[in-house]
């Protein structure tokens, strides 16, 4: 696929903001959506009315139980009298509204977004958010099975460690990283000083998965402002730049497939890097957040994104390489796993940190060394899309 | 302090139990139609036979049966009968329910690489199928031993079986 | 056409009954919205004012319709409004006809912006649009909006 277009305008991103994340909010999802965008509005310095279009994002409407969902939250985004559109691509779709965003700016359809992404999961209390996610599968044949959404992930990490050779205890230092970085996270639901040994003595829900290898059910959401360059010179000195973006969809039979290896993740990533004229991703690429609500997802992730060669992410992740003071920082927010998981808010928050990590705001979560180009990656549905954008300052 | 600059108001459990709440309770109700190729899978099924169907031009079998190519975009009218055989690709140990309660014994589930006589398949892609899997040990599962082991389905007697996934109890290990 | 010929000798298509097994949302209303509700359970109808803009507004939100800003204050009002719109409903959610027709209505009141959407009980051959009404709580309240029982016109 040819990716490297012209585009009418260099996109920007000039502001990002965040809710608490939370098990429970009490703030409606209308509530949340206007936190999380004030904020970014605020660093941007801009107002509500300023905005051309909003751009949107959120996981499936069976989670806040409101149907046509992103026409209920946007109202707290100002999405009304502008142009306004909801994406969604799964677990993907954090990442997949600046992408979003990206296209409209760049095309000249508009020049100031607002980029959101709310999730609210609570809602869905009796008997359990759990029970929503049943709805993924194929009614007639999966689903008649009773599975949880565990099971796929460990079906999964499971033929990852068996065709990688990795183990429970490599997999359980990502959680131990994660959570780690997310106490310097203000946002973050799931901090803690925890050790691998914490992790393989939580409680088993599927095995090969515990407790601790899971990123929780979370409330949230997130904001961004995108604008094209020339309005970008008139609000900041400090623009970070939309380098490239990627996104692909393997099919719907993840059972036919081999699961140890994310190849339609290689295929988005290949697409964004080619864009950003990135021809070796281990070096160019200086920070990076991989979706992480597993464990071993940041593994499998960093594999497919080609940051580390196929396999070999768990022995980076022991030799320290991907701490905040290493030479390749992964999910220095903290990540799902650290921060929380309201999905499409989670995905979108990754993005916010690597604008903060690139524009040096990222307080004592800031990786040590010089940082100018970052990729956020988000993943979804049934073991099928990827969705990857690369910033540079 | 304004609650938009504190970022949201957390809840703990016990406050979101007595806050003020509207409770509603969903009243959807959906009667599925399994199509014509699902339709024939689950009456193969009824007798105890495993039924996909098969793209003449990259040699991808499905099961269950897809009525088109997903990779080739072409009308697949060909029917192939699969063993009721095949090898564990990966497989998991379930504590916890579909709703998330936990469960005495852990329920163990896999995918299940099918056997088609004649036809091998890459790892890449293959007729594979989730379902639970019996006669093999939680040990089996952490040791891995479970991998490539050998299945075989273990059918419900036929005047239970009902035309649909369940007709197969489970993929038992068949011992060497 | 092979492929159809050779389904449709099958006599049976299958079908499957299923639910989305949820038994309950359970949603909060938020930091104003909580407030109204328990204005509500004490029988009185609020309204959600802005600081900012001085706009008073239903329903009550904790951000401003109009200017976006933040939104702390609930303010009293009569309770009287009138009706914008109106309809009759006759049959119920699964279809059937009911005994008694049910008028719902927006509800708009003086000097605030937005409404609430409400049943009125009245004659569905005297309903008209601009007819004033007023709240009817109920004896039991606990903190819904259907603690109104309905609107009633004002005589």
């Amino acid at each position: 696929m040819k990716t490297n277009i012209h585009v009418k305008n260099r996109v920007a991103i000039i502001g990002a903001g965040l809710t608490l994340f939370r098990r429970r909010l009490l703030e409606t999802p209308q509530e949340m959506a206007w936190i999380a965008s004030k904020k970014a509005l605020e660093q941007a310095g801009m107002d509500f009315k300023d905005i051309d279009c909003v751009i949107s994002g959120s996981a499936p409407d069976a989670f806040d139980g409101v149907h046509m969902k992103g026409e209920y939250y946007s109202e707290g985004a100002g999405g009304f009298g502008k142009l306004h559109f909801r994406v969604f691509v799964g677990g993907g779709t954090g990442v997949f509204v600046p992408i979003a965003g990206w296209w409209m700016v760049a095309s000249g359809l508009c020049k100031k977004a607002l980029i959101v992404a709310e999730e609210k999961m609570s809602s869905a209390a009796d008997p359990h958010p759990q029970a929503v996610f049943r709805h993924i599968w194929d009614p007639l044949i999966e689903k008649m099975l009773g599975p949880n959404l565990i099971w796929i992930f460990a079906l999964e990490m499971h033929r990852y460690m068996h065709k990688c050779g990795v183990s429970k205890e490599d997999i359980a230092l990502v959680s131990v990283k994660n959570k780690a970085n997310a106490l310097d996270h203000p946002c973050a639901q799931a901090a803690a000083k925890i050790s691998v040994e914490d992790v393989l003595k939580s409680e088993v829900l599927v095995y090969p998965v515990n407790r601790l290898d899971i990123s929780p059910v979370s409330d949230g959401a997130a904001a961004l402002v995108m604008v094209s360059e020339d309005v970008a010179r008139r609000y900041t000195d400090n623009p970070i730049w939309v380098a490239g973006i990627g996104f692909n969809l393997d099919s719907y039979s993840w059972t036919n497939r081999e699961l140890a290896y994310p190849l339609y993740l290689k295929k988005a990533a290949d697409m964004a890097y080619k864009m950003a004229g990135i021809e070796n991703p281990m070096k160019q690429i200086d920070v990076a957040e991989p979706y992480d609500p597993f464990d071993y997802k940041e593994l499998h992730h960093m594999e497919g994104l080609g940051l580390a060669p196929r396999c070999k992410a768990a022995e980076l992740t022991k030799e320290g390489v991907t701490q905040r003071d290493g030479d390749l920082p992964i999910n220095p927010s903290g990540g799902l796993l650290g921060v929380g998981n309201p999905i499409a808010a989670a995905g979108l928050m990754k993005v916010a940190e690597i604008f903060w990590q690139l524009r040096g705001e990222a307080g004592r979560r800031q990786v040590k060394k010089p940082v100018y180009t970052g990729l956020a990656q988000a993943w979804g549905d049934l073991m099928q899309v990827g969705t990857v954008i690369i910033l540079r300052r | 302090m304004s609650i938009y600059k504190l970022g949201g108001t957390p809840l703990s459990d016990e406050e979101f139990k007595k806050i003020i709440k509207e409770i509603t309770r969903p009243n959807a109700k959906y009667l599925m139609s399994a199509g014509q190729a699902y339709s024939v899978f689950f009456e193969g099924l009824r007798r105890g036979k495993i039924i996909g169907t098969y793209c003449e031009r990259c040699g991808m079998i499905y099961v269950p049966p897809k009525i088109f190519c997903p990779y080739c975009f072409i009308t697949l009218d060909k029917w192939v009968e699969v063993a009721d055989e095949g090898k564990v690709v990966t497989a998991v140990a379930s504590y916890y329910s579909a709703n998330m309660e936990r469960l005495k014994e852990p329920q163990i589930v896999g995918i299940i690489k099918l056997d088609v006589p004649g036809r091998t398949f890459t790892s890449y892609r293959f007729p594979g199928l989730l379902h639970r899997i019996c006669g093999a040990s939680l040990d089996d599962v952490i040791s891995q031993r479970i991998f490539d082991a050998r299945v075989k389905a273990r059918w419900r007697p036929p005047e239970e079986r009902k035309g649909d996934i369940n007709d197969i109890e489970c993929f038992e290990v068949i011992k060497t | 056409m092979s492929y159809m010929r050779r389904i449709s000798s099958l006599d049976k298509i299958y079908h499957f009954k299923t639910e989305m097994e949820i038994n309950a949302y359970h949603y909060t209303a938020g930091p104003i919205g909580t407030r109204w509700l328990e204005a509500l359970k004490n029988g009185e109808l609020k309204v959600a004012k802005c600081n900012k803009c001085g706009t008073r507004f239903l329903p009550p939100k904790l951000y401003c319709p109009k200017c976006f800003s933040e939104v702390s204050e609930l303010e009293s009002i009569s309770g009287e409004g009138y009706i914008d719109t109106y309809s009759v409903i006759y049959y119920n959610d699964s279809g059937e006809r009911m005994s008694e027709p049910v008028i719902i209505a927006l509800i708009r009141f003086e000097g605030i912006y937005g409404g609430i959407i409400h049943r009125v009980k009245t004659d569905p051959k005297k309903i008209r649009i601009g007819m004033r009404v007023k709240p009817v709580f109920r004896r039991d309240k606990k903190g819904s909006i259907d603690d109104i029982e309905y609107f009633q016109p004002i005589e």
